[in-house]
């Protein structure tokens, strides 16, 4: 459980750099995701939080090449993965890289699982797409899958409908789709926000069990620093398409930096918090429609200075940590 | 303790199961069963608990937007349950609701205005320029604008939506108004400014919520006092400070713990809850909750535990906490 700032250059599996994702959309252009650079070491989870509209699932479905084109458009940037850039792969190799290299869950495992076939189907097809052994050896394979991700009675279960589970179990379900082909890396975006609060814990505690297993990489999407607190051993802190700051989550939590950092965990309702009155952000979250000058955040930042609303801070790094925020000198250090 | 606004005494609503041709009853699903509690005028009790343990259909029952199977609903000393339908409209003017979907809960072709006048129009004999100037009033308490009475819901974000819902379930000045996870479909940033209006409003109008939510995290900022409902029965309610403090029931401390706290160094194994929440078409015998319970003993599973109070206020239903429960419960 020690933090991963000590890992080599080596380690790396995913670097994300300067990648722009833009959606065209009725003569307008929407910069969804706006020059986001991040990386990933091998066997990392990695959290990205953030609220709605902020870029963090379409940076993830950017990973995957899964944006629509047109209208979405791959403006710049690299996603180095394993030593080749995704951007520039046919999309042959993409689709040998989904699934197999690189595995994604969403949100809502009732509208991502087919519901006119069996969830063993489901797996299977997934198993003899990259690992093609028969049709037999693939659904068996499902099953131990559907064991792994401890779903009881998986010889019985394989051949449910996605409708006849609960939705833990659908989410399980997803897991074992992901995981069946040992993935290096696993995206999930917003896992357990459809899931009640028990049933979240122990899909939290299955992925961080699975990641020890297999030995891959974790992206994990979240708007709950909650769950951040409890997966992450980096974080990354995103709003309206910038990554604003990212730290080891000691670090973020222990000493946050950026002003929308701060806001973010001081607005929550916590357990360990006596009732009263809660910090607010004021204003709104911005539309990629109109996202404000300078620092996007300017108009809620209750620091901002003049420069905030002219000129956009740059991502700067210090001691494994970075901030993009005027507060702040090349140097790290707060400017008084 | 201030007198009681709501008390709801032993409210029974099941669901009938139908199939066949003839669409006869096969079964019932059992969404509440039996729940008594008493929300005091001005406080905020919070109601907790999984999805499809009851606490919506609860609700609904209280303001009878579904009729009660059995059982009574005392509201300012009158029977809802039995009340006549002329009864019942002056009743409703006190009692509204807050949804939790603020984008599906406001008609996309009525303008702000409409929407917050709609109560009015039913309920008063305003004229329009009255209704609109008391629409006005709202929308500014609020937080919104007179401006804003011709736009319509698309041009607002999540957070001023539920704003409008808010102002409508205010224009009628009510002494409840039931929350519904009102923020659960919000970003984080803009759920602190939604309770902390919540808890000015109730400050400056002596509003009394029934606020449900399914995280306690939530729940510990809002309640005066708390009930936690499991399948259709309430397991333990108190004082928040009962239930936050020294919780009792297991599922209660299970629902505790698996609250992600925002600090990692607190990271700790959480997943004390094996298995979802059973059918409410057929709950466990005993104690519904038995079948995860991980301290569970012998008799949880023969005998449905009484809801028994261990202090003054702290009610909680458990063989565990009260060994002699149902002796107990028979000699009161």
């Amino acid at each position: 459980m020690n933090a991963a700032d000590t890992k080599q250059q080596t380690d790396r599996l995913l670097d994300l750099r300067d990648l722009r994702t833009y959606f065209y959309v009725d003569e307008s252009v929407l910069p969804a995701v706006d020059g986001v650079s991040f990386h990933i070491d091998r066997g990392e989870t990695l959290c990205v939080v953030g609220e709605s509209g902020c870029g963090k699932s379409v940076t993830a479905q950017s990973i995957m090449r899964l944006i629509p084109v047109p209208p979405g458009r791959y403006v710049s940037g690299e996603i180095e993965f394993d030593g080749r850039d995704l951007l520039r792969l046919s999309s042959e190799d993409i689709r040998r890289v989904r699934g197999r290299e690189i595995a994604m869950i969403f949100q809502e495992p009732m509208t991502s699982l087919n519901p006119v076939h069996s969830v063993g189907r489901q797996i299977s097809e997934v198993i003899r797409l990259h690992r093609e052994p028969s049709p037999k050896a693939a659904m068996k394979m499902a099953e131990e899958a559907l064991r792994m991700v401890k779903v009881p009675d998986p010889h019985r279960r394989i051949h449910e409908y996605p409708h006849q589970m609960s939705g833990g179990m659908r989410q399980r379900a997803m897991i074992a789709m992901a995981l069946s082909c040992r993935p290096k890396l696993l995206i999930a975006d917003e896992p357990t926000t459809a899931l009640d609060v028990t049933v979240q814990a122990q899909i939290l505690e299955l992925i961080r069990q699975l990641k020890e297993e297999v030995g891959m990489a974790v992206m994990l999407i979240t708007h709950d620093l909650g769950v951040v607190a409890e997966m992450a051993e980096r974080v990354v802190v995103m709003y309206a398409g910038k990554v604003v700051e990212q730290a080891s989550a000691y670090d973020l939590f222990g000493d946050p930096r950026h002003p929308y950092t701060r806001a973010l965990l001081e607005c929550i309702p916590r357990l360990d918090q006596e009732r009263g009155e809660l910090m607010i952000v004021r204003g709104q979250v911005p539309s990629p429609h109109r996202f404000p000058s300078g620092c996007r955040f300017h108009p809620r930042c209750p620091e901002a200075l003049d420069i905030c609303s002219e000129e956009v801070p740059e991502l700067v790094q210090v001691d494994g940590r970075s901030v993009a925020c005027w507060l702040y000198d090349a140097a790290g250090e707060e400017v008084s | 303790m201030s007198e009681s606004l709501v008390q709801v005494q032993n409210v029974v609503k099941y669901f009938p199961l139908r199939a066949g041709v003839f669409g006869r009853v096969v079964d019932h699903v059992r969404a509440v069963d039996g729940v008594s509690l008493d929300v005091p005028a001005g406080s905020t009790l919070g109601l907790v608990g999984e999805s499809g343990c009851g606490k919506t259909t609860l609700a609904r029952v209280i303001m009878r937007l579904l009729p009660a199977d059995s059982g009574s609903i005392i509201f300012s000393g009158e029977d809802i349950a039995k009340a006549s339908p002329e009864q019942l409209r002056r009743l409703r003017r006190q009692m509204q609701i807050i949804f939790q979907d603020p984008f599906s809960s406001l008609n996309p072709r009525m303008t702000v205005g409409g929407i917050v006048t709609e109560p009015l129009k039913i309920h008063t004999d305003l004229d329009r320029a009255g209704r609109r100037e008391r629409a006005a009033e709202v929308l500014g308490v609020v937080g919104l604008s007179k401006r804003d009475l011709d736009r319509y819901p698309h041009e607002f974000s999540g957070g001023q939506r539920q704003r409008i819902g808010i102002a409508r379930a205010l224009v009628l000045q009510p002494k409840l108004i039931v929350c519904d996870e009102p923020v659960s479909a919000l970003d984080v940033s803009i759920q602190s400014q939604i309770l902390n209006l919540l808890r000015q409003l109730q400050t400056d109008f002596g509003l009394t919520y029934i606020f449900i939510a399914h995280g306690l995290n939530v729940i510990k900022h809002v309640s005066d006092r708390v009930a936690v409902m499991y399948l259709g029965k309430i397991v333990e309610d108190g004082e928040a400070h009962n239930i936050f403090e020294d919780a009792q029931h297991p599922y209660t401390k299970a629902l505790l713990e698996s609250i992600p706290v925002p600090d990692p160094r607190a990271r700790r194994i959480r997943a004390t809850l094996e298995g979802d929440v059973p059918s409410p078409l057929n709950p466990p015998p005993g104690c519904r909750f038995h079948t995860r319970c991980s301290v569970a003993i012998p008799v949880c599973s023969e005998e449905e535990p009484p809801l028994l109070e261990v202090t003054r206020g702290h009610r909680v239903a458990c063989h565990l906490v009260h060994p002699d429960g149902n002796s107990r419960a028979e000699e009161g």
